[in-house]
């Protein structure tokens, strides 16, 4: 069990910042979600927790105490790769134990934990044989022994389910839930892709260009975004975004809260417009909508609005978001936030 | 900020020291020395009595006939060898670059001289090509082709030992070749084909562009590797007839015990000449002969 | 669907007769070696010897110390390549690996050993060995190999070939860069070092001009000198005797290579290709 702590750090990488004065607190025991896009910085912060990409400057803090000068193999964190870095020469129970072999464990004990762990992970058959002669799935879950066969206080995985499959990485997702509710302890886990930080987060910590944009449970950041970016990363289709036409303010709303209709709907913003793209989801079917200079999706239940056809959407008023100039959301305090609603009224 | 131990800034040096000793040893030192031995007239019976000269060794190669017969000869050499190696290894690898069972054991075959010492390779060959008994002669007089006295004749001399040369090494670059033939995607070649190219085109814009990193490889692998000839030379022919096959190691090597300070600046020239190439090599290299 | 057969039979033709310009000589060689003197001398040559004359080996064999000179090359290839290996791994890995001062210039000094022939180094090279009074020993023969700048680069390439991660996830797992070194990334890189190891053991094991020039007695000279030396000894007319001392030479790395060409050609590929 271990909290995590970035105090002020940042880290350069030829002369140019990837990170600056970055804070950052990660609670005990949670399932904290580092998610961006590529190059925002997020594996840079997992690195510096194992020790493996230290920071240029700032402390990294375990537990309270500052790790900066503690080896990665001495931290209690253990880590899965993307590509899962298995140790291809030796078999899958060697890979397993080498960590322990290190830390000088027990035979008795090491083969104990080895038998347990990997009955866990479902790999008692395959102890023997070379990681070559594994799937993917499986290499997936030596990787994942090997790192929780150190029991460590930390579990950090760098965007572990990215070269599975897409129906084994749902089922990595629930399999990985689990295992963070049986352990209970720290995990970290770094991706850049929203579905997984949505499903799997306590806490997602969403970075861009390597400052924290926001970092709070998946339902507020889905439905209390801070800022455009977070707005428009978040969600599949993301946020509809439109221009204000005032103050350079723009405005949006989630593609599941507008109305669809044939007739017009009354709602705060309503508009007609022309679909021009349809995709049958399943449950769902995904619109684009046409509206003047822009488009806008829709998400609705209704599957049989044709291509061409004009259609009128409604939004209410509690759905619809509001960014300044720069970016950052206009909230309902906000001293100007009510005459910016105002003009959508009749947009 | 992690500060690095002292053991860590130095465990690097530690770790490459004993191949840096060894180099700065047997390579970089001696240069350096052949350099310095090049301005004395040595004495090898008692170092103390050799003499500083100053450039007067080098004057002396630059006034020599036997040096520049020597280097014409070295030089004539590594144009035949590599330029029989290229175009006979490049036509070979065309030949053999389908994987089939046949080709791979022709591949096999061509390359088992390569493996093979250049002693035996020069002793059997010194044999076969023997004017009266060897069998070469035999089999061209059987043929009804001209026979030759190869290594015992000054105009053929130097082209035997080519021959011989070319035939060691040709093995090594035919599977070269080979690896990089079939490197290309066949995709390229179907894309050629859908464009109706013809075959001479696709060879010429398609194959040798594509390959152009190993010939270029061959080229100056080889061309180095002959400039130091010298096994062949000593075993077949002793630099004779007549000097007919005199090359530059050998020459140097004539004067190794005779006249050291001598034979060091003639170490150096080719020092030099091997500098240049190695030089253009890397430079070359680092622009990657590649045409995409 | 005929015309088509006829290519391929010329196709085949040819490729015997390539095939045959290649093996050819050795079988000429293996067959004088087993003649008689006068068969050597007979016109038109004898292909085939009445009865295979064992006692030109004896006779070869015994013409010189080849005892001596077999032992020789055994120990001088051995311990070129154990030396060579023990030299060579710490210092790809570090040039591979990490990052520290003079890199780069340490780096372009073993690229100009790679380059560098004997044959421009070996009039120092012996002054040296001499001054140190190991001309009667094999140390000159051994020693300037240590450093096998071919084979640090080849295995430099490949260890930067080796993901990162792996590196990470053993100081992960706790492990010693010595162990992650000699635990893991060695073992990793056994198709290098194997491809090495062949380079090294035909380069020496066939070298004639370093002994030659390292050497003047025959209590340190290798195989490769003793055989060349028959053609002094036995004389130039007696190709039998020197043919038969030959075939000892070549058998042994013939064997090898029909035992295991496939792995012979890999390697060698894989050094031109990289």
């Amino acid at each position: 069990m271990a909290s995590i702590e970035f105090v002020n750090v940042t880290k350069e990488f030829e002369k140019k910042d990837i990170i600056k004065d970055l804070n950052l607190t990660i609670k005990d025991g949670t399932f904290t979600v580092l998610v961006g896009p590529s190059g925002c910085g997020k594996t840079t912060l997992l690195r510096m927790i194992a020790g493996i990409g230290p920071q240029s400057s700032g402390a990294v803090l375990i537990n309270g105490d500052d790790v900066t000068a503690v080896a990665p193999g001495k931290r209690g964190v253990a880590m899965v790769f993307q590509n899962y870095a298995i140790y291809p020469t030796m078999s899958v129970r060697e890979n397993i134990e080498f960590g322990l072999k290190n830390n000088k464990v027990k035979k008795e004990e090491r083969n104990q934990l080895v038998e347990s762990i990997s009955a866990a992970v479902g790999l008692t058959d395959y102890l023997d044989r070379k990681p070559s002669t594994l799937s993917g799935g499986q290499r997936q879950r030596v990787a994942l022994a090997r790192a929780m066969v150190k029991e460590p206080s930390v579990f950090l995985m760098d965007e572990p389910l990215s070269n599975l499959d897409a129906k084994l990485r749902a089922q990595m997702r629930l399999d990985l839930i689990e295992l963070h509710k049986k352990l209970g302890t720290t995990f970290v886990y770094v991706t850049h892709d929203q579905v997984e930080a949505m499903s799997m987060a306590d806490t997602i910590v969403l970075m861009n260009n390597g400052l924290i944009q926001q970092e709070a449970a998946p339902e507020e950041i889905y439905h209390e975004p801070n800022n455009l970016f977070v707005a428009q990363f978040i969600g599949t289709p993301p946020m509809n975004i439109g221009e204000l036409g005032v103050d350079g303010v723009k405005f949006g709303f989630r593609p599941e809260s507008a109305q669809t209709s044939d007739t017009p709907v009354d709602e705060y913003l309503s508009m007609e417009g022309e679909i021009a793209t349809r995709e049958m989801l399943g449950s769902e079917t995904l619109y684009q909508m046409k509206y003047k200079d822009s488009a806008f999706m829709l998400k609705s239940n209704y599957a049989f609005y044709k291509v061409n056809q004009k259609i009128h959407i409604g939004v209410p008023e509690d759905k619809i978001y509001l960014f300044d100039s720069e970016g950052t959301r206009i909230r309902k305090d906000h001293e100007r936030y009510s005459s910016y609603l105002e003009v959508l009224r009749g947009y | 900020m992690k500060k690095k131990t002292f053991w860590e800034t130095c465990r690097p040096y530690v770790m490459i020291g004993p191949a840096m000793i060894g180099i700065f040893l047997f390579v970089i030192y001696p240069m350096l020395y052949l350099v310095y031995l090049s301005f004395f007239k040595y004495n090898l019976l008692n170092s103390a009595m050799s003499r500083y000269v100053g450039f007067e060794n080098y004057i002396q190669i630059f006034n020599r006939p036997d040096f520049y017969k020597s280097l014409t000869n070295t030089v004539i050499y590594t144009g035949g060898v590599v330029v029989l190696t290229m175009l006979i290894s490049l036509f070979f690898a065309v030949w053999l670059k389908k994987q089939t069972r046949l080709n791979y054991i022709i591949q096999a075959g061509i390359f088992t001289p390569h493996i093979i010492s250049i002693v035996s390779v020069s002793l059997v060959w010194l044999w076969l090509m023997e004017p009266n008994l060897g069998f070469l002669n035999f089999a061209l007089e059987k043929l009804g082709l001209p026979t030759s006295q190869w290594l015992q004749s000054s105009k053929t001399a130097l082209f035997s030992i080519i021959i011989v040369s070319v035939w060691h090494g040709i093995g090594y670059y035919v599977l070269i070749l080979v690896a990089a033939l079939q490197g290309i995607s066949p995709n390229i070649y179907e894309a050629a084909e859908l464009d109706n190219t013809s075959r001479f085109r696709v060879f010429r814009r398609i194959t040798l562009p594509l390959i152009s990193p190993q010939m270029f490889f061959i080229l100056i692998i080889m061309t180095i590797g002959s400039f130091k000839v010298f096994d062949t030379v000593r075993i077949m022919t002793g630099g004779g007839p007549n000097n007919a096959t005199n090359t530059l190691v050998y020459y140097i090597y004539g004067f190794r015990t005779t006249n050291i300070g001598y034979a060091a600046a003639t170490g150096v020239v080719l020092m030099v000449i091997i500098g240049i190439l190695t030089f253009i090599y890397f430079r070359l290299m680092s622009k990657k002969v590649h045409y995409q | 669907m005929k015309k088509h057969n006829v290519w391929l039979s010329v196709d085949f033709l040819l490729k015997a007769a390539i095939l045959f310009a290649f093996i050819f000589p050795f079988l000429w060689m293996i067959s004088t070696s087993l003649q008689t003197f006068q068969e050597t001398l007979s016109v038109p040559p004898t292909l085939i010897p009445s009865s295979p004359q064992w006692i030109n080996f004896v006779e070869a064999m015994t013409s010189g110390p080849f005892a001596t000179y077999a032992k020789n090359s055994i120990i001088i290839t051995l311990s070129i390549i154990i030396i060579q290996f023990l030299v060579m791994i710490p210092a790809a890995y570090a040039f591979a690996k990490y990052e520290f001062f003079g890199k780069n210039v340490l780096f372009a000094l073993v690229l100009i050993a790679f380059m560098m022939p004997g044959q421009v180094t070996f009039i120092p090279i012996y002054l040296m060995m001499a001054d140190w009074g190991l001309i009667k020993t094999l140390i000159p023969q051994i020693l300037p190999f240590m450093s096998n700048a071919f084979g640090i680069f080849l295995l430099r390439q490949y260890f930067m070939q080796i993901p990162e991660e792996i590196i990470e996830a053993a100081r992960l797992d706790n492990a010693s860069e010595f162990k992650i070194m000699w635990k893991i990334m060695t073992p990793m890189a056994k198709p290098a070092l194997a491809t090495i190891a062949l380079f090294s053991f035909v380069s020496h094991w066939n070298d004639y001009f370093w002994p030659l020039v390292m050497t003047d007695s025959n209590e340190v000279r290798p195989l490769t000198l003793g055989i060349a030396m028959l053609k002094q000894s036995e004389g130039i007319s007696n190709w039998h005797i020197i043919m038969a001392g030959n075939v000892v030479l070549v058998i042994p790395i013939l064997i090898v290579y029909l035992l295991c060409s496939k792995q012979i050609v890999k390697a060698f590929v894989y050094s031109g290709i990289k």
